[in-house]
């Protein structure tokens, strides 16, 4: 058996060994990844271009970009476009028009941003005084684990170190328009988000004198595969993971901001800070008890060149 | 959306199936169509003619995982175009260097042996199955999604040098398996 021969038979590896292989996590299975036994399925030659719609076809490009350059550097928002969170879905009623430009996602959060145009004075004003919130709840319509029957997983406020809660958003002007960054934790508090539940983003007025304002203006949001990530490990056993978009310290918080100023060493030797990729954080409480603190980045990097983090006065690396 | 009301939605020829195919598993087509193809440009064309050539091929399959069948066709339109543009000389062609790799493997057969591909997938997943996880996974990445020695480190955290030596050890693996399952003189 020749070479060729060899290699066209690779081509019918079982789907199992495919998926398996898939990723950067692969070695280790973590438990979001279910294995699947799958028969081998035959499949149709390729085929020539069918023509479909352009915009269901063509490679999704940010409708507004400028939304997503309030919280990523330029570089980044061409990654989220290259390598294919950006959305374009839009949301629409007689007061607002809402863009989901794109959804980024890795194990600890989920990060949807959205360009909210008003298009009346009642929605410029409700959104200038910044008087709602996003919310999010199971497509299904199952609860939450954590949270009470019915409740859904709704915003606190502003971003705002400390507060309860799995889901923070950001508002930023952008000229007419409202950007908003949504930070979907998928564990905060006791509550837990179950990553491949899909999840719908509406928002609330907050005061009666804007009650039905954002009526319809929902998405189902993507589920797309989540970003490249890993855990590294402390000479004490704490745990920390790291990804393209952010990272999250598993066993506690920080006791000052000083403990925040991280560093974050790469294989080919550069140093980046948390001056160049960012602070902007959250207590997660996990279980309910004073641990875990999330960071995201607002750059993204590559999380499998990383070779250490040094935060909380202590470095972290692989196992 | 999930898989199967994924396709649902291209059994009942809905387009919006395409758009939401797109979303979830666009970065994973980039992946595999990337390891093959180094221009953006050749890439999205890639993954635009995958997800034309999905659209036709269901219905009438309906396969268990759209994920791995979607990849398969992404595979398939970027090796062909590689190898397109090879014999146009229009740029390196990795196939070609996984074809010197498994050179080692090859065996000394009869080369009119023909066989179909039941008979193919039947050797292969007999050996993959025959492999740890770990090796599999290299194995995996390699041949099939043809990712570079220094991606598959990077990706399952070990060295180049271990990638490479595993890959050699696979190879001759591969050869003996071949070789006690009879294709050889």
């Amino acid at each position: 058996m020749n070479e060729n021969k060899i290699f066209e038979m690779t081509s019918h590896l079982d789907d199992k060994y495919i998926l398996e292989a898939a990723g950067k996590q692969s070695i280790r299975q973590t438990k979001h990844h279910k294995r699947i036994s799958a028969k081998f399925v035959a499949i149709a030659a390729a085929a020539a271009v069918m023509t479909v719609t352009a915009g269901a076809a063509a490679v999704a490009k940010l409708t507004n970009k400028k939304s997503v350059e309030q919280y990523y550097d330029s570089s980044a928002a061409e990654k989220i476009e290259q390598e294919g969170y950006a959305v374009g879905k839009v949301s629409k009623n007689t007061h607002f028009e809402a863009v989901l430009e794109s959804v980024m996602r890795d194990e600890y959060r989920c990060i949807p941003i959205i360009t909210l145009k008003p298009l009346d004075d009642t929605a410029v004003k409700c959104m200038s005084e910044l008087r709602y919130d996003p919310v999010i709840e199971y497509k299904d319509g199952s609860s939450v684990s954590g949270m009470a029957d019915g409740e859904p997983v709704n915003n606190t406020g502003m971003i705002n170190p400390g507060s309860r809660g799995a889901c923070f958003y950001d508002p930023q002007k952008d000229g007419d328009s409202q950007a908003v960054k949504v930070f979907i934790y998928y564990k905060n508090g006791k509550a837990v988000i179950e990553p491949n539940k899909q999840l719908v983003l509406s928002f609330k007025a907050l005061s009666d004198d804007y009650k039905g304002l954002f009526d319809g203006i929902r998405f189902e949001l993507p589920t797309p595969e989540m970003v490249s990530g890993k855990m590294l490990y402390s000479p004490s056993g704490n745990e920390l993971y790291i990804s393209k978009i952010g990272m999250a310290e598993l066993s506690k918080v920080p006791e000052s901001p000083e403990l925040l100023k991280y560093k974050v060493h790469f294989a080919n030797g550069t140093v980046k800070t948390y001056s160049e990729l960012g602070m902007q954080g959250s207590n997660l409480q996990l279980d309910g008890k004073d641990k875990g603190w999330a960071i995201n980045f607002g750059t993204l990097i590559d999380a499998d060149q990383v070779e250490s983090v040094e935060i909380y006065g202590e470095t972290y690396k692989s196992k | 959306m999930n898989d199967s009301e994924l396709i649902q939605l291209l059994f009942e020829r809905d387009e919006r199936a395409i758009g939401e195919i797109q979303i979830k598993y666009a970065a994973y087509c980039r992946y595999i169509a990337g390891n093959i193809l180094s221009s953006r440009e050749d890439i999205d064309e890639v993954l635009n003619d995958a997800l034309g050539a999905l659209w036709q091929s269901i219905p009438p399959n309906r396969p268990e995982s759209l994920k791995a069948y979607l990849g398969r066709i992404t595979r398939n339109i970027a090796i062909d175009k590689a190898k397109k543009m090879a014999a146009q000389k229009r740029g390196g062609n990795t196939t070609q260097e996984v074809l010197d790799e498994l050179k080692e493997a090859a065996t000394r057969g009869q080369p009119e042996q023909e066989l179909d591909a039941k008979q193919l997938g039947s050797l292969i997943n007999g050996f993959a199955a025959q492999l740890e996880q770990k090796q599999r996974v290299i194995f995996v990445k390699r041949y099939w999604y043809l990712c570079s020695s220094k991606q598959i480190a990077g990706e399952c955290g070990i060295s180049v040098n271990s990638v490479n030596t595993t890959l050699h050890r696979l190879r001759k693996q591969l050869k003996k398996y071949l070789e006690q399952e009879g294709y050889d003189i």
